[in-house]
């Protein structure tokens, strides 16, 4: 998630207690203990600035996803494209206020590349992808068209 | 027997017209299945609480959900069955298309052995 190219050195004073916290958050994720409070700094950072934003753990790493909801953002903004942009349609579809719709849509403004990544990544694991992660994977495609 | 959980991004209506179908296949979308509980928790624990009973899940989420499936099935560990829909064949917004493709599915594929099965519907 931290991918800025320019950075600046901030020295921070911590309690003995959570420095050792830190290094093994670091151990766990395979970080460096600059890197783990670098992604801590900003996750807090981006959770201060925007409503209804949370961060989690996934099988492929942190994911930035919309509180009380199991959705990463990009999924939330891969629907309101379904929806043409329709925020309203989006949230009726999810049974959600439309609020929080609107909030990942303001978060993918700010961070498109980080969104627009995680679709394509999920859009590119296509069904040969799919049966070399699960060979048992079987295609059922509907005898009859299921659109128009 | 064959029965549907519907993950979040599925709108809980497309359970509702399942359900009304006529079917005996049990439908269930994650908002409403037990209780919601599942609603902002781990995708592994929604995962063993589904095979434990024995629940497919419906999802479009193909980034998150397959290399927990992979690791599991390294493990030996079972799951109650997956359907990836394919987005760009069945868009989430045609909610008409998802119903009559799943419909189909509980028709033709019921009898199936789910346990472990994964499943693309495009």
């Amino acid at each position: 998630m931290v991918k800025e190219t320019s950075s600046m050195v901030v020295s921070m004073r911590l309690p003995m207690e959570s420095a050792k916290r830190l290094r093994r958050l670091a151990n766990r994720y395979g970080w460096t203990p600059s890197d783990a409070s670098a992604r801590l700094v900003e996750e807090g950072l981006r959770r201060t600035e925007f409503a209804f934003i949370d961060f989690r753990d996934t099988a492929v790493g942190r994911q930035v996803c919309i509180q009380a909801s199991s959705l990463s953002v990009w999924e939330v903004i891969q629907l309101v494209r379904s929806y043409k942009g329709d925020v309203a349609a989006a949230a009726k579809h999810l049974g959600w206020p439309q609020v929080k719709v609107q909030a990942a849509v303001h978060y993918a403004e700010v961070y498109p590349q980080e969104i627009n990544e995680a679709i394509a990544d999920n859009q590119a694991t296509d069904v040969a992808t799919l049966r070399n992660l699960l060979p048992q994977t079987v295609e059922f495609v509907p005898k009859k068209p299921v659109r128009g | 027997m064959l029965k549907l959980l519907l993950n979040e991004e599925i709108s809980p209506s497309v359970a509702r017209i399942l359900r009304r179908g006529g079917s005996e296949i049990p439908v269930a979308a994650l908002v409403e299945w037990e209780d919601g509980n599942f609603v902002g928790k781990d995708t592994v624990d929604l995962l063993r609480e589904a095979a434990d009973q024995e629940w497919t899940l419906v999802t479009y989420d193909r980034l998150k959900i397959p290399p927990t499936l992979k690791t599991w099935a390294e493990e030996e560990c079972l799951h109650g069955g997956v359907i990836f829909v394919d987005e760009e064949k069945i868009p989430l917004a045609e909610t008409g298309a998802l119903i009559a493709a799943l419909s189909r599915v509980c028709r033709e594929a019921e009898s199936w052995e789910w346990t472990n099965c994964a499943l693309w519907l495009g």
